[in-house]
């Protein structure tokens, strides 16, 4: 059982927020989009809810086509960025709302409520305000608050933007417990690759309303389908390529470049050490190539106290992974 | 080398003359207000109990006094709601929602608040009047409008038709959409939306707009004036009755119910104050 | 991020019921304003609009309104500063009582400075003697406007003095700036948008007002009598096209002072964003 969107297409005014979109999520997935801002992320999720009707294609979850059912009738459950908690409402009321208002008897919201509170470990808090509560503590209100009513998908939007650092590293690993407990199909809307990599069994990348490129998180990284998608998930460095018929240059990333005081054959290049930064378990080395062209190469400690390199030196580099994209149409 | 140039004033030369400007500023700030505001309202009072307590009691619970409250009252409690449900349907549509002609409309809400009371009675008399096409077929029906207290009412209606509107459109603006997002994605309908989460999220802004609308209705004069035909005991609200007790010569009088009216103004202002420190701690 | 907003229910209802609401309580009467003034041509709504006494009862209205206006921007700008940025014992109460006039029915304020200014009044008795008579004259009148426009001032002023950042002030008066160069050079020229604003409030206030006015003024035709008195007479005539003229007058000087102040403000918002 799936849950797919079929080319999707969206346009406020003149702008395409999204141009034939295709994703399908299997169930019990924890897929994340990924992109800059304006890459129509937070519009196809958006959509997944029901509360966007795309201009073209068509959503179906579970076989059934839902593109024109309205939002109250999906059964899915929604994350806000800023949490859009009930500040008038106690805690037990927020979590306990989606349940109120499909008139569940109050024997089975009282436990169920109960049950999502401990499970998200705010058990003290049920009678306490919105307001008395840290960023991180809202944020898993309104986790529960969407999880009450049991939906088909968990979709979160950028859950960990209003955050800082360290709450958002504890709440990443909390979300991945919970959704290990209850399998439920998660879509996460995020433009930190950190956020996606770590939480995401898929992970699927949009630029300017378009998917570049859809995969787990090593496959993508290690395998990037064009240059931007590589540019965006890290650093790359641009580097000759010997021997291949048109594209001079390749991709590679600041770890894949060897370098060595002794030359090698091609692809070998010379270079020389521009910069040395030396912080924390990798040392980043700045080279300088001819007709002013420069990379960044970078090396565990221990090799690099080997190579003893200083500001000057001449050293070689091997890359040891090379991308080559063909031109874009 | 640079006090050559430029004398940079000392701390006592900068605060002394600042303190006695600030004291002078007060005083005639003060001064202003006292005698522009305060010594009216003094005045009323003053003048009520010119002839003694009895006589102000007396003209307070006289039976014209009674009817004029009545209708005062009877108008200001089918206005308020009106216009306290014109504002929310306003509010909801320009609040939440984006659409053409969202400035036009809000623009146009603001409209009565720059009629003269008078222009709106005279609106009324012109469009369901004893001369107009609609107010003559009604009073063949025994329906009067005009000289009548449907006609206040309406006049009313036209002067105190913004008034929750403004605050409740500024309050749905100001709480967004999101929680209204996440409520229909929990599975509420509109009206459950509505009641459980819109409402009670701009409830003091709504309360001061009704508190305002309220207080203007009760007050209103130039437009019933118009209205009215000054019917004693039939069309005279509390104001219109200072009025007509005022061309009477009977000042004591006049000034008694008059109170009764400051009393209303100053219950506005304590709850006028009362709300809006809730809505400053609520945002 | 964009969004038609348009999940949320209710749109239909709602818009349907205001614009219903509005046309049938605002519009169409308005309408119907307009076309009785014109409804004997434009040469009778020319002539009812500019008798000598519509004329005079236009000008006086205007006058006192211009000079009502003016003296809450001086002295209502100084109560707004003063409740801003002095503290003293009974501030609150000071500051919840220029609320005053918008909750008192304007009868009441009528009947109230009546009785002070006349010739027997409080305050009318010490000046009577002096040839000063302010009841039954312009000054009455002016000072009646100013008590129902002075919220409409203050209101508009106060809060923008208080979100004056007061760095600007402290770096003049490091600078060498005596407090009225500083009061001149900074802190005038940021609150006159809010001044512009505030005047036009008031001013088109006491253009429509009637109830305090109306038993002060005295209402001497060509002398002391307001427009909004005068269409009051015309109705109990049954003049009605001449009253809708005159409301008609009215009613567009009201919208122009207001269109004209909207219009000065975003022309300065562009101004200073160099557009």
């Amino acid at each position: 059982m799936t849950f797919e969107v079929r080319d999707l297409s969206k346009r406020f005014g003149t702008y395409a927020a999204l141009d034939s979109v295709s994703l399908r999520i299997a169930r019990g997935e924890l897929v994340a989009l990924l992109g800059p801002s304006g890459c129509g992320k937070t519009t196809l999720l958006r959509i997944l809810a029901g509360l966007e009707m795309a201009d073209a294609g068509t959503v179906h979850f579970e076989g059934a086509d839902v593109t024109h059912t309205p939002a109250a009738a999906r059964g899915v459950g929604l994350v806000f960025q800023h949490y859009a908690l009930f500040e008038h409402m106690t805690v037990f009321e927020n979590v306990a709302f989606g349940l109120r208002v499909r008139r569940q008897p109050k024997s089975k919201i009282v436990p169920r409520v109960k049950e999502l509170l401990a499970r998200v470990r705010l058990e003290g808090y049920a009678d306490r305000a919105p307001s008395q509560l840290s960023g991180g503590q809202r944020q898993r209100v309104a986790l529960a608050r969407a999880l009450a009513s049991e939906p088909r998908v968990l979709l979160l939007d950028e859950p960990f933007g209003a955050l800082d650092a360290r709450v958002r590293q504890e709440l990443r690993v909390w979300l991945r417990h919970i959704h290990d407990e209850t399998h439920v199909t998660t879509v996460l809307v995020t433009h930190d690759r950190e956020d996606a990599f770590d939480l995401a069994d898929r992970v699927a990348i949009m630029n300017g309303g378009r998917l570049e490129q859809v995969g787990p998180p090593a496959e993508v990284f290690r395998r990037p389908a064009t240059e931007w998608v590589m540019r965006f998930l890290g650093d790359v460095n641009e580097v000759p390529v010997h021997g291949a018929p048109t594209p001079a240059f390749g991709y590679a990333r600041p770890h894949e470049l060897d370098l060595s005081r002794l030359p090698s054959e091609p692809p070998s290049f010379g270079a020389r050490v521009r910069r040395v930064q030396s912080a924390g378990a990798l040392v980043r080395v700045e080279l300088e190539l001819d007709g002013n062209r420069s990379l960044v190469a970078e090396v565990d400690e221990g090799r690099f106290e080997t190579l003893a390199l200083r500001r000057g030196d001449s050293v070689f580099v091997s890359p040891r992974h090379v991308r080559v994209f063909d031109a874009q149409a | 080398m640079v006090s050559d140039f430029v004398s940079v004033p000392t701390k006592a030369q900068v605060v002394r003359p600042r303190v006695m400007a600030r004291v002078a500023l007060t005083i005639v700030a003060l001064g202003f207000l006292g005698v522009v505001v305060v010594v009216p309202v003094l005045a009323v009072f003053a003048k009520a109990l010119e002839d003694g307590v009895f006589a102000y009691l007396r003209a307070v619970i006289e039976a014209d006094a009674l009817s004029a409250m009545r209708l005062t009252l009877w108008i200001a409690l089918l206005v308020v709601p009106a216009n306290t449900a014109l504002g929310l349907a306003a509010g909801w549509a320009i609040g939440k929602f984006e659409f053409r002609g969202k400035t036009l409309l809000t623009s146009l809400i603001e409209i009565p608040f720059a009629v003269s009371p008078v222009i709106s009675g005279m609106l009324f008399v012109l469009a369901v009047g004893p001369r107009s096409v609609v107010g003559e077929r009604l009073l063949g029906s025994g329906i009067r409008i005009i000289f009548a207290w449907p006609g206040m009412a309406l006049a009313t209606a036209f002067v105190t038709f913004g008034y929750v509107a403004r605050q409740v459109i500024t309050a749905m603006e100001t709480t967004g959409r999101d929680k209204e997002e996440a409520a229909l994605v929990l599975g509420a309908n509109g009206w459950q939306t509505f009641w459980r989460v819109s409402l009670p999220s701009i409830r003091w802004g709504l309360l001061y707009g009704v508190i305002l609308c309220n207080a203007r209705a009760m007050g209103e004069f130039g437009g019933v004036s118009v209205v009215s035909g000054h019917v004693r005991g039939l069309t005279n609200t509390l104001p219109l009755y200072v009025e007509t007790l005022y061309d009477d010569y009977r000042f004591s009088a006049s000034f008694a119910v008059a109170s009764l009216l400051v009393f209303l103004a100053v219950v506005t202002l304590v709850a006028k104050v009362l709300v809006e420190r809730k809505i400053k701690v609520s945002s | 991020m964009a969004s038609s907003g348009r999940a949320i229910p209710g749109f239909r209802l709602t818009l349907g019921f205001t614009m219903f609401y509005l046309s049938a309580l605002v519009l169409i009467p308005l309408a119907l304003l307009v076309a009785k003034s014109q409804s004997k041509g434009f040469g009778v709504f020319w002539g009812a609009v500019t008798t000598p006494r519509a004329l005079a009862s236009l000008r006086f209205t205007l006058f006192v309104s211009l000079v009502a206006a003016s003296i809450n921007v001086v002295f209502g700008s100084v109560l707004a500063w003063v409740l801003a940025r002095v503290s003293f014992p009974g501030r609150r109460f000071v500051d919840a009582l220029v609320d005053l006039p918008l909750a008192l029915p304007t009868a009441v304020a009528g009947i109230a400075l009546t009785a002070i200014y006349a010739d027997g009044g409080w305050i009318g008795s010490r000046l009577a003697p002096l040839g000063i008579h302010i009841a039954f004259a312009w000054p009455g009148v002016v000072i009646a406007l100013v008590f129902v426009g002075l919220p409409f001032l203050v209101r508009t002023v106060q809060p923008v003095i208080e979100e004056l950042d007061p760095a600007h002030e402290e770096a003049a008066t490091t600078l060498g700036a005596s407090p009225i160069q500083t009061f001149a050079f900074v802190v005038f020229p940021a609150l006159l948008p809010a001044l512009r604003a505030g005047f036009a409030a008031a001013f088109a206030r006491a253009l429509g007002e009637y109830g305090s006015v109306v038993f002060i003024a005295g209402n001497m035709p060509m002398k002391t009598e307001i427009s909004a008195l005068l269409i009051m007479t015309k109705l109990d005539q049954f003049d009605y096209v001449g009253a809708a003229s005159l409301g008609v007058v009215m009613l567009a000087t009201s919208l122009l002072v207001l269109l004209a102040v909207h219009a000065s403000r975003t022309a300065g918002e562009r101004r200073r964003a160099g557009i």
